[in-house]
């Protein structure tokens, strides 16, 4: 028997949501002042117009639904898929009033896209947008790889023992620090002292290549979030291809692998040494992967011979799996290459690549390494079950920061996000086949939207029919936040209907 | 009635128009400096390019489009990109092939628009599998300008309106949050 929510459920999760959104309001102070800076006056009022409706409804949304309860963990699951479909649509307004989107819906897309560092685009003439719209579009992906719900826990709220419940909703439950507003600033201390190290870097060699200072400054931001929270996005149509630098794809390809790790990992490897890397069963999978699916990949090039030599078709190849199994996105080809020319077998190993995706609790999509290393695990200790006596104790460890024993239970919720996320494949998969897109082009932008990788072979466009873009927004919602909150969303909301 | 066909005859105003027409064009080429070696032959685009990219690897081909983003000088080559409408491609040359581009594309201004003449390549072994064309000629065809972008007064009045509900609505919280004891 369900129980119907109570008027106090629907008042705490309104209460906490307000703060999220108040946090994304604020946040539009960074593209106010770009614009300001720039003299992007128009640009400049889209952003107060969405500060104000953001602010506006987040603080009216404290005061109508003010409780002084704390959240259980459906509450908290709640809050986490409902503030972010919230920030989607209210945040989407400066997108809308810029004038480069041909829909709300397509803002929303290109919003969701962000949060969710998947980076598909649907935004028009890309080369000519001012800075304050890049701006936004990439501290968007920024924020979003720590997590909105990570934001609000960082500069708006106290500790409070459901702020953890939220925390955990947005697909997190690593704790660097017993707190988990103290694990919340941690993650933060670690992206901002990355950011300031990364973009310093980038800066340099974008001025080097030929860059204006002001431009290689304002990209070297933009391709650091870009590639460290693996959303993908760039300021030029032609993403890293743009700028013709090996040097650039490098680093580009090193951020994104960092960015790719567990914060745990960042942590433990911050204040105890680079040991961990070795053993972590994180950092294993993903070389084994990675390994696996650049094979598949380069047997597929190989057979196109599209390359003139092994470099060139190392660089390209490589590029392409570290892109895809970090679920960044950027690329280093026009995705239309990935049908006309690299062909099926190469389609499948980026696919491989992007399903699998990059580390538990980072900004990466996908299954995560931690658990096709729990499943494989899992099914190590079955088959050793079976090939050994009955008697025999069997039990299997992984190193995870500490060693755990695999049990059951471990593997069963390992295997539910897999089969969940199998589940989102097919569904963007069926709808892709059903407006008549190749099987094999619907399956790669379909694992591309659920995985939040961004990779595109040309489906994604404005001309897209309308269901296939809100159900590629669905996959990218679920891919990020792991199913569970969104399960327990449509859970509460059946409940609000047919409970008792 | 005259019912057999006359052979067309050519008169001597018919004569002497022609031959004014085809003085007046050379007059206009020679004056204006029309590159008829670039402006007429066929111009492939982007989309074209990346389709068939088996088709024209290796081969010359025209294409055109605005620059974009940034004339990247390096050393004695320059990389620059130009985007037909469709998509962006990425131009590389010798500098001493660079037109004098006064505009490049950006927010605030549209590009000039360059007509370049190249090999296509589509996995370019000199520069490590990049889609490319290697420039042999670059055009300077039209004159790119400043993009205007006038002040929204309607914009203004929604943003002081929500910029007045958002003041009204976080004074009304601190109210709230002082009677309740909020912390």
């Amino acid at each position: 028997m369900l129980l119907k929510p109570r008027k106090n459920d629907y008042q705490i999760i309104g209460y906490y949501s307000g703060i999220i959104l108040i946090g994304l309001g604020f946040l539009m102070i960074v593209p106010f002042i770009t614009a300001i800076l720039f003299s992007e006056w128009n640009c400049a009022l889209d952003y107060v117009i969405g500060m104000g409706i953001c602010l506006s409804t987040g603080y009216g949304l404290r005061i109508a639904c003010y409780t002084n309860r704390d959240l259980h963990w459906y509450h908290g699951m709640v809050v986490a898929a409902v503030s972010w479909f919230l920030a989607t649509i209210l945040g989407a307004v400066p997108y809308w009033l810029s004038g480069y989107f041909n829909s709300y819906l397509d803002a929303c897309f290109d919003m969701m896209s962000g949060y969710t560092t998947t980076g598909l685009v649907l935004i028009q003439d890309i080369n000519h947008l001012p800075h304050s719209l890049n701006m936004w579009r990439h501290i968007l992906t920024y924020v979003g790889g720590q997590g909105i719900i990570v934001v609000a826990l960082t500069f708006l709220m106290k500790s409070i023992p459901g702020a953890y419940r939220m925390y955990v909703g947005e697909g997190k439950d690593e704790r660097l620090l017993p707190n988990v507003v103290q694990t919340a600033r941690a993650i933060w201390i670690i992206s901002i002292a990355y950011l300031v190290i990364g973009s310093l870097v980038l800066w340099g060699i974008l001025y080097y290549i030929g860059l204006s200072p002001v431009r290689s400054l304002l990209h070297s931001l933009w391709l650091f979030m870009g590639a460290w929270s693996t959303g993908g996005f760039t300021p030029q149509s032609q993403n890293i291809l743009y700028y013709h630098s090996l040097s650039i794809e490098v680093i580009t390809c090193i951020i994104s692998i960092v960015g790719s790790l567990n914060f745990a990992l960042h942590y433990v490897v911050w204040k105890k040494g680079y040991k961990e890397i070795y053993r972590n069963i994180e950092t294993f999978s993903f070389s084994l992967t990675v390994v696996i699916s650049f094979i598949i990949l380069s047997m597929g090039l190989k057979r196109g011979a599209i390359f003139p030599h092994f470099f060139a078709c190392f660089r390209k190849g490589f590029y392409t799996i570290i892109s895809a199994h970090t679920t960044t996105g950027n690329m280093t080809i026009y995705g239309r290459q990935l049908v006309t020319e690299w062909g099926p077998l190469a389609m499948l190993g980026i696919i491989l690549a992007m399903s699998i995706g990059g580390s538990a609790s980072s900004t990466a999509g996908g299954f995560k390494g931690l658990r096709m290393g729990i499943i494989f695990k899992g099914l190590f200790e079955d088959i050793k079950k079976m090939i050994n006596p009955d008697s025999a104790v069997i039990i299997e460890k992984i190193h995870h920061i500490k060693d755990i024993s695999l049990d059951d239970k471990l593997v069963r919720s390992a295997s539910i996000i897999v089969m969940s996320f199998v589940g989102s494949y097919a569904l963007g998969t069926l709808i892709g086949t059903f407006y008549n897109y190749p099987v094999l082009s619907a399956l790669f932008e379909s694992v591309s939207a659920g995985s939040n990788s961004g990779w595109t072979c040309g489906i994604t466009s404005v001309s897209m029919p309308v269901l296939l873009k809100v159900v590629y927004i669905f996959q990218m919602w679920v891919g990020r936040l792991e199913f569970i909150s969104i399960f327990t969303l449509i859970g509460f909301l059946y409940a609000g209907i047919t409970g008792r | 009635m005259n019912l057999i066909k006359q052979p067309n005859k050519i008169t001597p105003f018919a004569l002497k128009t022609k031959r004014n027409l085809l003085i007046s064009i050379t007059v206009i080429i020679l004056f204006f400096n029309v590159p008829i070696t670039l402006a007429f032959q066929h111009i492939v685009p982007t989309n074209e390019l990346i389709e068939n990219a088996k088709k024209y690897d290796g081969n010359e081909v025209y294409f055109k489009g605005e620059v974009i983003g940034d004339v990247m000088q390096q050393g004695k080559f320059f990389w620059l990109n130009l985007y037909d409408g469709n998509e962006a491609m990425g131009i590389w040359g010798t500098i001493d092939l660079l037109p004098k581009i006064t505009y490049i594309g950006d927010y605030k201004h549209k590009g000039d628009s360059v007509l370049v003449k190249g090999i296509f390549h589509r996995a370019c072994s000199e520069h490590n599998g990049e889609i490319d064309i290697h420039a042999l000629e670059l055009e300077l065809e039209e004159k790119g300008y400043t993009v205007g972008h006038p002040f929204n007064r309607t914009k203004l009045f929604y943003a002081i309106s929500f910029f007045t509900l958002t003041i009204s609505s976080f004074l009304y919280y601190q109210k709230i949050k002082l009677v309740k004891g909020i912390k």
